[in-house]
């Protein structure tokens, strides 16, 4: 299930980013919200913690120094005597390695598009929240939080009929309808994302289009947007748009097997 | 292998000597393993409590001059001992181990400053910050050190000051999910409501 991240909100509260109205808005939710409590709560004690950047540092120097030792120590490796009874167990486990390898090669739905949007979709990764004092936003994202996804839409429409060039609400409205699986509206609220060129929802924007465009089974669009997630290394997503890519090349070349397989066998 | 005699090792570890520290598990971690592994603790708590003691001696060094009045070997293993009773205190275990030693005169000879909760939830904190990227690692670092929001862009090489803003709440995004996500920190959760 979806849920909404505060990290934005508490960053202008903290940071005393946020008006009167809003610094109130903000005080009454965390009085109420467990989770906008954790994660506040939560920042606080980071920020002690990771201020101590010489503890930092020792720790690290600490973690690496144990995995040295872990190594050194495990440096004894049990020789197992390999008689024949073992040889023929050793053949038998390779021959089944063999034949699942074959087939979990040849299986063109192992990574299947639905299976590809399953595996990287994540849905907790929303991103904070920009206009805290807006009351429909609110709602709109309580009703988010608790999955109620199509309720939520709603306001979401309500709150863009007259603040059209609010970029959060339109990324919220594009996650909702991904869930509720209204692609096409997911796409068209991704895409006014990105074409603004201007908005700190862009990269997570592009990440979903692609998912969208995947799940929708528009595998060259999908394909166009993670290359070029892929092509910029500060990209967010940089590493999951290789590492998807490089699971659809590996599906298209397990279709293209079938297919050989198939004229090969056809003649007989 | 060389030796360090224990002002060697003090002084390498105020300088945080990735040698020194290497030298440290190599001579004393075996015998931590030994104490706490023979009494009900597994590997991953004896890798644990040592680098927690590690952790007071270094914050013991850099604020005080540590004036060691037994060998290091002996106070280091005395905080290991002591965090792993405090520990096992924690799990309400009775065994013959905690019978055997008086945890309040433990407690009496060493001042430390956190309990073992704190050290292990500052632990579990630091570890995950660690495991995300070296760019989050930097961003929020030198959004910690209030680097303002140009600078970080310039450090970074990023295009613009929003972005670099951007990169911020992913970063602490990413870090407090998987804090949260961390089936060890669901003990601390009474505490952040």
């Amino acid at each position: 299930m979806n849920k909404v991240r505060y990290t934005e909100w508490i960053d202008n509260f903290v940071e005393n980013e946020l008006n009167e109205a809003g610094r109130k808005s903000f005080e009454i939710e965390l009085s109420v919200n467990k989770q906008l409590a954790l994660e506040y709560h939560l920042e606080q004690d980071l920020e002690k913690i990771l201020s101590q950047q010489d503890l930092l540092d020792f720790r690290a120097k600490c973690i690496v120094a144990q995995n040295e030792f872990n190594l050194s120590s495990r440096k004894f490796v049990k020789v197992i005597q390999f008689t024949r009874k073992y040889w023929y167990a050793a053949a038998s486990l390779l021959l089944i390695a063999m034949v699942a390898g074959s087939l979990v090669l040849i299986n063109p739905g192992n990574y299947s598009p639905a299976k590809l949007f399953k595996m990287y979709y994540k849905s907790g990764e929303t991103i904070g929240i920009s206009r805290s004092g807006n009351g429909n936003m609110v709602e709109a994202l309580l009703y988010f939080s608790k999955g109620e996804y199509q309720a939520a839409d709603g306001l979401f429409d309500k709150i863009l009929n007259y603040e059209p060039q609010n970029f959060a609400v339109m990324y919220y409205s594009g996650i909702s309808n991904i869930e509720i699986k209204n692609y096409p509206k997911a796409i068209q609220m991704f895409e006014s994302i990105i074409q603004d060129g201007n908005n700190l929802y862009i990269e997570n924007a592009e990440w979903y289009l692609g998912l969208s465009h995947l799940v929708t089974g528009n595998i060259d669009q999908a394909n166009e947007l993670f290359e070029s997630i892929a092509s910029s290394p500060d990209h967010y997503y940089a590493n999951d748009a290789k590492s998807i890519l490089e699971k659809i090349k590996k599906n298209e070349n397990s279709k293209k097997l079938i297919n050989n397989l198939f004229f090969l066998i056809l003649p007989f | 292998m060389t030796f360090y005699s224990d002002a060697g090792i003090i002084d390498g570890l105020k300088k945080r000597d990735s040698g020194i520290i290497r030298y440290i598990y190599k001579e004393y971690y075996p015998t931590i393993k030994y104490l706490i592994t023979t009494n009900s603790g597994t590997e991953t708590d004896a890798e644990d409590v040592f680098q927690d003691a590690l952790v007071v001696l270094f914050k013991k060094i850099i604020k005080e001059d540590l004036i060691l009045t037994s060998s290091f070997k002996t106070f280091l293993y005395s905080i290991c001992r002591n965090l792993w009773l405090q520990r096992l205190d924690r799990r309400v275990f009775s065994d013959e181990f905690l019978e055997m030693e008086d945890l309040s005169e433990l407690q009496d000879n060493l001042h430390l400053e956190q309990s073992e909760e704190e050290h292990e939830k500052y632990r579990l904190f630091q570890q995950h910050f660690l495991k995300l990227s070296e760019d989050c690692q930097k961003i929020l670092q030198l959004f910690l050190g209030r680097t303002s929001l140009k600078e970080i862009a310039e450090i970074m090489g990023f295009k613009t000051e929003k972005y670099a803003k951007t990169r911020k709440f992913m970063c602490k995004e990413k870090l407090k999910n998987s804090i949260i996500n961390d089936p060890n920190f669901k003990k601390y959760l009474a505490d952040y409501e």
